[in-house]
């Protein structure tokens, strides 16, 4: 029985498509009408045809690409700008003589890259640098990522190593994520399958890697007792827990040739102690888990037909006078099996 | 939800003045690697492990040719186990084959095989108080094939074209329900800004202890993308034939999951799925995971929405053994703090509420549960490693407690040792009696990693309990190939 209306899963349903349109449209528009003051590679490369070196002077003759100074800015915006507002001007964009957005395109001193490598290897700036002719501003996706990197190098036969780019990193390191409560967070990052950071878990690992560990080896809890008594306890507070491993062919293997703990003893005849389980008081589930049906209940003798017994005749006036019945009722409720 | 959502895109626009990122964020994803699972105390966990550091080691050198992977690494692990308790014992051999063929991330072919081999080396009596799955089958041998699949990677698969084709017994976690299955499943390379990337799956179904060769067959698709900063929304069907069950019947469940960071260290998640004409089951979450501070938080609020009751087997919450399952609304809270370099605090509580109290019945139960573990990584004068954990259900007048001490010190480079002891407590009106069971256990762990190619394992456990008293004895061995 569920009172619940649908419209909450529909109202959730709603929400969460609301919260994804929201986003992609706050991402897309959000800045419409803003007039922020930006760099543009679409102004200088797209529309105006500017060559990279232009600005970035030392790309094809050093490591660094060489970020533009106020003064190589100046040759030609020191006419442009100046009918401009000062906030338009393209001083704004430095401070302190570096340009502010540097930041988004720096590598850690760690890593290793050579602009010169990759240009006189006759690599072109956009084979990194994709769609930057497009770009309104400078934002961190100008960075260019590992991901794309070891792509490239893939293609071009180059060594993927860590060693490659990187002077600190090796196979054998561990991320500082890793350390304490990783194997708490583990599952929670992989899902998310987020690629920042540490949290791109194939840079490393196999997918195998994951297998091992979620599929062969039983939790520790499962121990003789758990086996023999505690897992019924579990599976009926909360199978969803039981369920992330087991289906319910598992259940059914076992317990077509094994009796639960609590079929022993007095369980069965002469004492029946079983009987109060279903029927004292008529609540319990557990016992149609595997009781389908009660054939049981039709084997047991029927009311004899001579002397004449009828259903409101009071049983212990005739049965269990002398000593109670071995019965787990004393003969209280007789009819019940005795039809 | 949605105003937070919109607030956190506005946050995470791109800014042109200097902002949060660092370089290193911007242009070098840290390295993970294997060696953080080797702490694992299972040796076959620190096999396969290994196996795939070994596959992540990089060649040696500037530019050079990438030196080729070995063609096929993996492990095998051999288990022997023994158990006894009042008149009678268990010997059973188990051994473990894992093998990644190829490397997946530069091979045209590519494959995995994981493969278990069971043997009862002493039969099964009636009544054997050792029975169990294992002994469900006809014969004392027994295998189980968990994985077995070949990859294909097109060279120079372009973006929006297959970039995978997997074929065999294969496994998808992040459909909304499990995906297992024998048979085919093919994904794209992500394209585009929004790195748009679409796949899809059929097969057979893989049922362990299942005997019926009619086992329907599952199907779906999915579409993910990152439509915006720092998100991800991935979108789902599945279909599930259940020929056994059902007669005739089919299931059709959608799923849409969103996925959002905030800064580095906050991420929102949400999952919906429809099943039939049906609202099925809904799930908010927050995690929290602040590397700095050494802090993380989950919370995490989840309703099934529909009664769940006579569908296919592969979204079936134990239909057949425990009914029907009716709608709950559960809480969770897990959180977990390093204070200092050698002691560690992880603490959750879920609360779990029926929606409808008529609804209220054996297995469909309202449950608090908590539990805290305190570990002290070092410990003086002797460098012992000491964790205390208690964990507490209470439901209906039904309570599982757990009450458990373990010390372990590593004896050596390549030696590890533990020693520890666990307390159960199971109570539980059964008949209008309530009856405890007061479970101790106690055990002892040895574990010897010879070398880099080979580890030993040795554990011994004395469980005294009501019923009674067994113990386990299990000896171990791995190799890696």
């Amino acid at each position: 029985m569920t009172l619940r209306s649908p419209w909450t899963g529909r109202a959730l349903a709603a929400l969460m498509a609301l919260a994804g349109a929201g986003c992609v449209l706050l991402d897309r528009f959000g800045s419409a009408g803003q007039a922020r003051f930006a760099f543009s590679h679409r102004l200088h490369v797209g529309e105006e045809q500017l060559e990279c070196v232009s600005c970035h002077e030392d790309a094809d003759v050093s490591d660094d690409p060489g970020m533009p100074a106020p003064e190589s800015c100046a040759a030609c915006h020191g006419t442009l700008d100046a009918d401009k507002p000062p906030e338009r001007r393209v001083e704004t964009l430095f401070a302190e003589g570096r340009y502010k957005a540097a930041h988004a395109s720096l590598l850690d001193e760690e890593q290793i890259f050579s602009h010169q490598r990759h240009v006189t290897a006759g690599q072109e700036c956009g084979a990194c640098h994709a769609d930057i002719e497009s770009d309104r501003s400078i934002d961190a996706d100008i960075g260019v990522t590992m991901e794309r990197c070891m792509d490239c190098h893939a293609q071009q036969r180059v060594a993927n190593a860590c060693e490659t780019c990187h002077t600190l990193i090796r196979g054998d390191w561990e991320p500082q994520s890793h350390q304490h409560n990783w194997k708490l967070m583990h599952g929670r990052i992989a899902r998310a399958g987020s690629k920042a950071g540490a949290d791109n878990c194939a840079l490393c690992h196999q997918e195998s890697a994951c297998l091992t560990c979620h599929q062969i080896e039983a939790p520790q809890n499962h121990n003789n007792f758990f086996r023999s008594r505690g897992h019924g306890m579990a599976a009926m507070i909360d199978r969803q827990n039981c369920a992330a491993c087991h289906e319910p062919s598992s259940c059914d293997s076992c317990h077509a040739d094994t009796l639960p703990m609590s079929h022993r003893g007095a369980w069965g005849a002469p004492k029946d102690t079983h009987c109060l389980g279903c029927h004292f008081p008529l609540v319990s589930e557990g016992c149609i888990v595997c009781h389908k049906d009660t054939p049981s209940h039709a084997l047991a003798t029927p009311l004899p037909s001579f002397p004449p017994h009828n259903p409101a005749m009071n049983c212990r006036q005739c049965h269990g006078i002398s000593a109670a019945l071995p019965h787990v009722d004393k003969g209280d409720q007789c009819t019940l099996c005795h039809l | 939800m949605l105003a937070a959502s919109l607030a956190a895109c506005r946050a995470a626009r791109p800014l042109e003045a200097p902002g949060e990122e660092t370089p290193s964020e911007l242009a070098a994803p840290s390295l993970g690697d294997e060696t953080a699972q080797a702490a694992d105390p299972d040796a076959a966990s620190n096999a396969a492990s290994d196996a795939a550091s070994d596959a992540a080691s990089p060649p040696q050198g500037d530019q050079q040719p990438a030196k080729p992977a070995a063609p096929i690494r993996g492990y095998v692990t051999t288990r022997f186990r023994s158990r006894s308790t009042s008149g009678a014992d268990d010997q059973d051999l188990e051994t473990a084959l894992g093998l990644d063929i190829g490397n997946e991330s530069t091979d045209v072919l590519s494959g995995h095989v994981l493969a278990r081999l069971g043997a009862d080396l002493d039969g099964t009596s009636t009544p054997d108080p050792f029975f169990s799955l294992n002994d469900t089958f006809d014969h004392s041998l027994a295998s189980y094939l968990y994985y077995a699949w070949v990859d294909v990677r097109p060279k120079q698969a372009a973006p929006g074209q297959i970039e995978r084709w997997r074929v065999g017994r294969q496994i998808d976690y992040l459909t909304p329900e499990l995906a297992w299955f024998d048979g085919l499943s093919a994904q794209t390379r992500a394209s585009g800004r929004q790195r748009l990337q679409l796949g899809g799956y059929a097969g057979v179904p893989t049922r362990m202890y299942e005997t019926s060769a009619d086992r329907g067959a599952v199907l779906g698709a999915f579409a993910q993308a990152e439509p915006w900063k720092d998100g991800r929304a991935r979108a789902d069907w599945m279909y599930l034939d259940d020929e056994t069950r059902l007669a005739q019947g089919d299931n059709n469940l959608v799923s849409l999951a969103l996925w959002q960071s905030f800064l580095p260290s906050l991420q929102l998640e949400g999952r919906y799925t429809h099943l039939e004409q049906d609202p099925r089951d809904a799930r908010l979450q927050a995690n929290w995971f602040d590397q700095e501070h050494e802090l993380s938080l989950l919370l995490s609020y989840y309703e099934l929405l529909h009664e769940q009751k006579g569908f296919a087997l592969d979204v079936d919450p134990f239909l057949s053994n425990l009914f029907e399952q009716f709608p709950y609304r559960q809480v969770r809270l897990l959180a977990s703090k390093s204070l200092g370099e050698s002691l560690l605090l992880q603490g959750g509580a879920d609360v779990r509420r029926v929606s409808d109290d008529a609804d209220i019945g054996e297995f469909n139960r309202d449950f608090e549960r908590g539990y805290l573990t305190f570990t002290h990584g070092d410990l003086l004068p002797l460098s012992l490693s000491l964790s205390l954990t208690g964990e507490v259900w209470n439901s209906s007048d039904d309570d599982i407690q757990t009450w458990g001490l373990d010390l372990s010190r590593r004896l050596g480079p390549e030696l590890d040792a533990s020693i520890g002891s666990y307390y159960s407590l199971y109570k539980y009106d059964a008949f209008s009696v309530e009856e405890r069971d007061d479970v101790r256990t106690y055990y002892l762990v040895l574990r010897w990693k010879q070398s880099r190619v080979s580890a030993f394992d040795f554990r011994y456990d004395f469980e005294d309990s009501e019923i009674g008293d067994y113990q386990t004895l299990r000896l171990g061995a791995t190799w890696q190939l």
